[in-house]
Parts: C-alpha cells; structure tokens; sequence
C-alpha cells in the first residue's frame, strides 16, 4: 500500500472519535474521487468491465456516507430485487469494509466496535461496519434486512445496528434444506420484507418492476455462466478484483442495469482476453485480503509470475436461473439453493466442479478472520480437492483487518504454495518426457 | 445400550426420553485440541473442537452413567436434588451439561453402547462438526433444521422436522414412542422453572455461553451463593402444555411441543432475544458470571449492554475448555467473590461475618504481591505509613521470591521485624506463600492500595508483567467494576520486554527513547508474534528505535484505553503496576485518555500497599 494512502488513512483515524463527520468527509472525498476516476477517466491498463462497476461501487459507498436516510442496510446474501424495484440504494459490511480497509483506516473502527461490545473474534467485515456506526461515520438508515445465510456474524451485527439506530429490521431466515417447503418458507418471508420496505420508503412496489428486475438477476447470470465457461481458456491481466465484484454483482446488484452492464463488459473482456499461457491457475474460496499488495502481486497472473486467479466460490455460490413470473419464489430458491447454505459438502463439491471447469491447477481456502462457516469446511474440503488431483493450501488471513492479516508470513506461504504447484508441474512434465 | 450426544437446548429431548433413548451432553475440559485439528479449523468455537474431540472417542471407553445413576440439576436457585432419569420416572429435563455432565439414561437390555448423535445447526461451528466428524461413528445421526424464529412459518418448520425425526427414529429404533412419558416430562420440565421463578434464596446466575463442567463446578466451589446455570447449556424451561394435550391427535402434539421448544427464553442464535430480559428480573438475582468460549461471537453484545443496565456484580470470564490460564481465572472468580462480600454486607449488613480486630497501636503489617516478574513487599504501621519495602525479581518459584523478599524486608525493619502482626499475599503467586496469614486478589489489593494512596481516584489502570487491569472505584474505595486481559500477552510488560528483547536495549531505555520519536508507525499486529515480526522488519528497513519504540508505545495505550472504555471507567485515573514506569506508554495512554494520570512515586507497590492495608484490618 503506498505511503499516501497510509498517510490519508492515518488522517481519518486521526479524526476519531471526536470527529466523525470530518472522517466521514474525508471518506467521502476519496471514494467520490475513485468513482469519478473510474466512470470518467479509466484505466486504459484495466479491464472496462472493472474500472465501470468500480466506478459504480465508489459513488454509491460515498452516497451511503454522505446520507443513507434513503438506505437499507443488508448483507451480501440478500436478495435486493426488491430495494432495487423501489429504488432504494443498498449498503453491505463487506463493500463498506473492503473500501475502508483499502484506505488504512480500519484500526479505529474497530476498535470501537470491540469497545462496544463486539467480540474479537467477531469477522472483521462486521466489526468494520459496527464500528462506522458507532463512530457516526455512517448514519442512521431507512431500515436493515438480513439474511441468516451465510454467517452467525449476520445475526449479531444486524440486530446490534438495528437497536443501535431504532430502525425496522427484518431477517430472513433461511433453512438448512434444500426442499419446496424451504423455498416455500423464504418466499413468505421475502414477501414480508417488501411489505415493511414499502412502509418504510413511502412508496408502493411496483410488481411489474420487481419482475423487470429478476428478469434481469436470470439475463445476468446467465451472462455470467458464459464469462465461466469462457474463462478458463483465456489469461486475466488482473486478479482479486473480478471475483471481488462479481460477489456484489451476483448478489447484492443483481436485478440492476448497473450489474447487467457489468455482466455484459466481462464477457467483452473475456472475449478479447489473451489465450491463457499462465502455467499455474488457482480457484480461490470465499474473501481475498485485497489490501494486501504483496499477496496479490502473487497471484496478479503477469508475464514473470505465471500464476493468476481464474475464479473464486464466493462469486458463483447461486448462479441458477431465475423465473420473473414467480420473483419471490426465484429469489428463495436462488437464497435456499446457495452453496454456503446447507452441509459442508454442497459448498466443497461445487467448488470442486467449478475448480475443474475453470482449469485450475491448485485451490486456496481463504480463512477469513471470525468465519467459522469457511474455517469449519477447510480440513474437509482441502482433503477432498487433493483426493482430485488439486493441491491446496488453506490460508488463514483478513480481508478487512491488517492486525489479523499475518504480514510478511501469509506472504511467504502464498510464494510456498506457487513454489509447490511448480515443483509438481516438473515433476509431470519429467514424467511425461517434455 | 444406546446413547444419544446432543449439545442444543432446543432438541426435543423429552421426545427423545419418551422413545427410550439415553442421552448425554459433552461438556468436559480437554488437554489440548491437538486430536481435533487433523479434522477442523483451529479457529472455530472451543466447545465445537471439544465436541468432535468427544464424537470421536471410543463410547466403551467412556464413563458414560447406566440407567441407576444419578445426575445432579439445579432446578431451583440454591437447592441442589438429585433425580433419575428412569423411563417410569420421566422428570423435569434441564440439560445434562452445565451440571455434572450426567448422562441421562432410559432403560435398556442392549449391554454394547451404540452412538446415535442429533444436533440441530443452532450456529455455524455445531453445523461444522456434523460436516467433520465421520458418518459411520454412529448408528443414528440426524440434523435439525432450527428455525430462528417462533412464528407460524417457523413452528410449521420445526414440526415438520419432528415428524421426520420420529418417522425416521421410529424405523431405526422399531418402536414409536410413549406419548404419555412425552406430555409427562415435558409438564415436569415446566414445573421446574415455575420453581425458579417463585425462588426467593439468593443466588447467582452464570449467563452466556455454557461453560464446561469444571469450571462449572470450580465457580461453585469459591461462590458462598448458591449459583444456577442460565446457559444454553443449563436449564432449559418449556412452557406448560395445553391444558387439553390429551385430546391432541398426533401432529397437533407434535405441534404443541415444537412451539413449546422454540418459546424457551432464547438463546442469542434466535432473531427476537427480547425475552433474555426475563432471566435478569428472576427474583433472587443477586450477581452475574458472564461467560464466553473462545471464538463463540453470539454473547458479547448481551455481556456490553448487561454491564450497561444492570447494577448487579458481574464477572466475565472466557475460556476455551481446557484448564490453561489457571492463575487467572481463579484470581478473577476471587475477585468476583470479594466483590460479592461487599454487596452483600451493604444488603445484610448483619451478616457481615468477617470482622477483623482493630489494629495494634505499635503493629507492622506486611503485604506481598507475588507477580509474574516481580516481588514487591510493603510494610506499614498501624496508622498506614510505609516503613519499609522491598522489590525483587520473583525468578522461577514465587514462594522462594516471597521468602527472600520478607527477609530483606524484615533487614529493613531491624527491631521492629518482631512487631509483625499479620502478613497478606496477594498476586498470581498468592496462594504458593505458605506463611502468610491470609490471601486477598490483587484486584482487590490495588483497588484499597490505589484509594489510600489517592481517595480521588477513579479508575486504576494496572499494567503488570503478565497481565493489565482496569478497576473502577466509588467513592469509598469499593470496586464497582474490572476487567482484565485475556490470555494474551499483548499490552503487558510482558509484551515490552519482548519487544526491548528484540531491539536490543535495556527496559529503562525503552521507557524514554519513545518519546524522541520523528516519524508516527503504528505496528497493527496485536497478537505479541505477530508484532514481532512487524519490529523484526522494521529494524530490517533501517527505522530509528525511538519510532518503534513509540509505535510499540502507540500499541500498549490503544489496548489499554479499550479496555478503560469497555467498564466505562472515568477520570480522576491513577496508572500502578511496573509498566507505570514507562514514560512513553503512559504520555500515549494520557493522549488517549485525554487525561493526566496520577502516578506514584512506587507504582509497583501500590498491590503490596493494598494488601498490608488488608492485612491492618
């Protein structure tokens, strides 16, 4: 990370926690500053399909800073057709923490949030939500849905914001089955969150714009499928931020133009991708530390590093299509139907095949500080990739937290790992006479 | 036989008892989790690692209880009865852990013990262990999908799920179950809260998460109240059956009982905790142990507001169910007790029991703080003037250190040594002075140290070799509130020593050199590893000392003015123990606080002081 971002992040931090509406400027001025950057002068280096849905994800944490009165606030799980149909703005921990982390300025945060009572070893995405709350950094919402797929940390950090604020909060209970009956007991639900939404925004939802909107989830997904399929025959110049966004586009933004837009861009990029030369490919599970410049140095797919990221679980866990006759019931099932929903298995055995389908060469599991959904699977799952040919290494780390994130140590495994695929790619190749 | 492993409070076990099974909970203090890493991530919940470590032990092996033995449960505050689980004696049902780890046993005529396991996913490390452990350890195994709420929707889910595990039990088994040993046990269940509810003797609650039997019964044993575990491992009421339960055909029983599971008072998985609420206003409530295992998240919001809006004594403690850290937690269950003394004398002031004579005119009273590091004796006469004190590295064995300490001591003193009256240790190597008189907790001790020495004082913040300490005082001295460090030894002198042990420079050094600093680092790891290594690699890039060192400075005070914010302590603040030396944590804990702190002119002393104080009487 660059010394002029330390320093601008030890300028907020500085401001707390006596002033938090200086912090929230400064916040502010920087994310403004980065839409702008991306939606106008882009990259010409990085792919449009990012620096577009960059650009697009910077205005809207500025807009959530600036006032979110108009704003829910949900987790990364949440079906948002229905926020998007009444045109209200979203707000996630996990875009809100991943841009505060990439300022340097999460350490007073969350600190704050601990002080408040949130538990250490509460995810960090959490805590770096909480503690913006409680520093006043951001403001008071219209209301809070969750869903209680995928984490516990949902359950804590939602109802704490929600007493916190005094605003409506309504979770989504999502079962541990996969039946009709599931899909049944979510849509019930998701009907009910349209219902307190609408009181709350003062405006009607408009069912023929909500299935305008899930019409758009199933385009858009089905966009994405392509970009899969497509993907493991060609090489990215860039790593972490694709898969980093196509968590939020095929999750939190779908049923958007915005998304849809996205969805087409990547295709283009992956179209006009170079053939992929890379000699080691990994398939990534759940977060990345993408404040972490050496790691991603790593895995940046660059001429002299051979080694780049071709897909990442927390992306792809619903990609199913989606019926705009019946919203509700598309939105359960996409939420019942979610590999981080259910036994262990489902998750690792998707993974699995979306590891082979992308042609990748090792997997690495991403334990994210707190999660104990991906941290309880990683033995099981490490063992079953390596039973099917693809070495692993289980990474513990924090994507949203530098005190946690392990240094120099998360560095040198990483290089181990890439080390180790070279090792058993000379072995292969002697074997096979090349 | 058969024995089924549940962990939740939400299983239906009276359902289970009325098919005859024999179930038990695991709830014991491990080694270490050494057996359990092959199979699941370091990092999940202590009670979840615990429980894959007991699933994958042998069953012959285990003690697990026959069907003539007895478990013990609190059923009501104070009074302890013995019940057996009988399947002709279908009681009231609390939950085998958070007591004695009983087994509660149903008849059986197998002789070989077969495992049967039934969870629910009540949080994601219990969802973990199903996914972890193997599948044929068990004869029977089932996961509940609980909802996490108790409306219609979700009553009609959890029936559903009732109904298949009958279905599916009753095939296993080859038998359904007793309805009447059902709708029996589940009445007795609700009885026993009814008990709870009316119980007028004083009592102490253990509230959060469960903890492990051991420490169950290790609070027990240094609590003079009785102490009743609120857990989700303890007691788990159900409201009384419809009045008309006979008549119920099947699926409206099953009904009944599944919306009796989800109304116990919830636990904090469920999305409404407002009825936690209840367990605060049972009327003999006279304390709180709030309790957290080691990466369970779900109680620390509860804890936060608790000790916000609640004026009864509370001691939170964490453990991670095995019996490391000791020392610490006995000195925080004594302090808690000491704490709970002073209510209650200012409750029933008749009841004082521990009056002390007044002291002798020409005394001398020894107090000895027996620290990881240091040895620090002080000695006072009868009017509380220090005549004499000594400091010493404690070295390898505390009682050793205290010996030679109270020898020099007494050197000091010459001919007034024989007037010693009576001598109090205090801290972690307490209880190892064999010739003290009596022992007090070094919270206790700096509180009464800290209040003689400055009565203006609020707030001490003690920063010892192995562990840091934030106490809260009224006016009288009396402590209101503390918390401690955890296990870890990051923001202790401990940590500094380290740290000075890397750089290369005395501690003396290290106390100044930080204040010279140019350039403002902030090291961001807080675990004492970690930081290290970020030190190791700033000497690397050739960065001055005196910015590590304010860096590492910056690190001790952020850690330390956390910990004065969570118990809300206010100004005026008095800083004690070694690390009071150091100029530099204490210019940035000040900065931090926004606040002078009143430092002693021997802040290393001030638990010594503290104790001879005890000690005068």
């Amino acid at each position: 990370m660059n010394q002029i971002v330390e320093a601008y992040g030890r300028l907020i931090d500085s401001q707390l926690p006596e002033h938090p509406q200086r912090a929230a400027d400064l916040m502010t001025a920087a994310y403004s500053l980065v839409g702008m950057q991306a939606s106008h002068f882009p990259s010409k280096k990085r792919m449009a399909s990012r620096e577009f849905l960059q650009g697009y994800t910077a205005k809207l944490m500025a807009k959530l800073l600036k006032d979110p009165s108009d704003s829910a606030i949900v987790n990364i799980f949440m079906p948002s057709e229905i926020f998007h149909a009444l045109g209200t703005p979203v707000c996630v921990p996990e875009g809100l923490s991943a841009y505060v982390v990439c300022t340097a300025a999460e350490r007073a945060f969350i600190d704050l949030a601990e002080e408040k009572g949130a538990s250490g070893t509460l995810c960090s995405y959490h805590k770096l939500l909480l503690g913006c709350a409680e520093a006043g950094v951001l403001k008071r919402p219209m209301m809070i849905a969750n869903t209680t797929l995928a984490c516990d940390a949902n359950q804590l950090t939602f109802r704490r914001l929600a007493d916190k604020w005094h605003v409506p909060h309504v979770v989504i209970d999502v079962p541990y089955e996969t039946d009709e009956e599931a899909v049944d007991y979510v849509a019930a639900q998701l009907r009910g969150l349209a219902r307190t939404a609408e009181e709350c925004c003062g405006r009607k939802l408009d069912e023929r714009k909500l299935k305008e909107c899930v019409a758009r989830s199933d385009e858009s997904m089905k966009l994405y499928r392509r970009y899969l399929s497509l993907r493991s025959g060609v090489h990215f110049p860039e790593t972490f931020t694709p898969e980093l966004l196509g968590a939020i586009s095929n999750k939190l933004y779908l049923g958007t133009e915005d998304a849809l837009t996205y969805e087409k861009l990547l295709l283009k990029d992956v179209k006009n991708a170079p053939k992929h030369t890379t000699e080691r490919r990994i398939f990534w599970m759940h977060t990345m530390p993408n404040w972490q410049d050496d790691v991603m140095q790593i895995f940046q797919g660059s001429e002299n590093r051979h080694t780049e990221v071709v897909g990442c679980d927390f992306a792809c866990s619903s990609l199913i299509d989606m019926d705009p006759e019946h919203p509700y019931e598309s939105m359960a099932r996409r939420l019942v139907m979610d590999s981080f929903n259910g036994p262990g298995s489902r998750r690792i055995d998707r993974a699995l095949k979306l590891a082979k389908e992308l042609k990748a060469d090792g997997a690495l599991i991403f334990c994210q500080w707190g999660c104990k959904q991906t941290q309880g699977i990683a033995v099981r799952a490490k063992q079953v990739f390596e039973e099917n040919g693809l070495p692993t290494l289980i990474l513990d780390g924090d994507g949203a937290d530098r005190a946690n994130g392990g240094g120099q140590q998360v560095v040198t495994r990483c290089n181990a790992f890439v080390e180790q695929l070279e090792g058993l790619a000379d072995n292969s190749a002697e074997r096979e006479g090349r | 036989m058969a024995v089924m492993t549940y962990v939740c409070k939400y299983t239906p076990l009276e359902l289970m008892l009325a098919f005859g099974a024999g179930f038990e909970a695991p709830n014991n203090d491990v080694p270490d989790f050494s057996k359990s890493e092959p199979l699941i991530h370091q990092n999940l919940c202590s009670h979840a690692k615990m429980l894959v470590l007991d699933l994958l032990r042998d069953p012959e092996a285990n003690n697990v209880r026959s069907d003539q033995q007895t478990t013990e449960h609190t059923g009501s505050a104070g009074s302890t009865s013995q019940m057996t689980a009988h399947a002709d004696s279908a009681g009231s049902i609390c939950q085998a852990s958070g007591h004695t780890g009983g087994t509660y046993s149903a008849p059986q005529k197998e002789s070989s013990i077969r495992r049967e396991l039934i969870l629910t996913n009540c949080c994601d490390s219990i969802r973990r262990v199903l996914d972890s452990v193997p599948e044929d350890r068990f004869s029977f195994r089932q996961m509940l999908d609980l909802p996490h709420t108790n409306h219609g929707y979700a009553i009609d889910l959890y029936t559903r799920q009732l109904i298949r595990l009958i279905s599916r039990y009753s095939a296993y088994c080859g038998h359904s179950y007793d309805r009447a040993m059902l709708t029996e046990s589940w009445r007795k269940n609700a009885e026993a809260w009814q008990e709870l509810l009316h119980e007028n003797e004083d009592f102490i609650a253990v509230l959060g998460a469960r903890p492990s039997d051991e420490l169950f019964q290790k609070l027990r044993a240094e609590l003079r109240l009785p102490l009743v575990n609120l857990t989700c491992g303890g007691l788990r009421p159900l409201p009384e059956p419809p009045a008309d339960v006979e008549k119920l055909d099947e699926e409206d029983l099953i009904r009944a009982y599944a919306t009796a599971l989800l109304s116990q008072v919830p636990c904090m998985r469920m999305e409404d905790v407002s009825g936690r609420t209840r367990l605060l206003r049972l009327k003999g409530l006279r304390g709180i142990i709030y309790h957290s295992v080691k990466f369970c998240d779900y109680y620390s919001f509860e804890y936060a507001e608790i000790r916000r809006h609640s004026d009864l004594p509370i001691l939170k403690i964490e453990s991670d169910y095995t019996s490391q850290s000791e020392g610490q937690l006995s000195t925080r269950i004594a302090a808690f007790a000491e704490n709970m003394e002073t209510v209650m004398k200012k409750t029933y002031p008749e009841q004082d029991m521990k009056k002390h004579k007044g002291p002798d005119a020409d005394g001398i009273y020894v107090g000895i703080d027996s620290g990881s590091t240091s040895t620090n004796v002080a000695a006072i006469d009868a009017d509380g003037h220090l005549v004499a004190s000594v400091i010493l590295r404690t070295g390898a064995k505390a009682g050793l250190a205290a010996e030679k300490g109270l020898t020099q001591l007494k050197e000091e003193l010459g001919d007034r040594a024989d007037s010693i009256r009576r001598i109090i240790s205090t801290g972690y190597g307490r209880e190892f002075i064999s010739f003290a008189d009596d022992t007090k907790t070094e919270i206790s001790c700096h509180a009464r140290g800290a209040h003689f020495a400055d009565p203006e004082a609020r707030t001490i913040i003690d920063i010892g070799g192995q562990d840091s300490k934030v106490i809260c005082l009224d006016e009288d001295g009396n402590v209101m509130n503390f918390v401690m460090n955890d296990k870890c030894a990051a923001g202790t002198g401990r940590f500094l020593e380290m740290m000075a042990h890397t750089l290369e420079i005395s501690m003396e050094e290290m106390s100044s050199l930080g204040l010279t600093w140019k350039k403002d680092l902030t090291i961001s790891s807080t675990c004492t590893v970690f930081a290290e290594s970020e030190v190791v690699s700033l000497i690397a890039e050739n960065t001055a000392t005196s910015d590590i060192i304010h860096a590492l400075d910056k690190s001790v005070a952020s850690k330390t003015a956390s910990m004065v914010r969570r118990v809300q302590g206010k100004g005026p603040y008095m800083m004690t123990g070694g690390v009071a030396r150091n100029k530099g944590v204490a210019k940035e804990l000040e900065k931090k606080l926004g606040a002078k702190l009143a430092i002693m002119q021997y802040p290393d002393l001030i638990g010594a002081l503290g104790a001879a104080l005890f000690a005068r009487g």
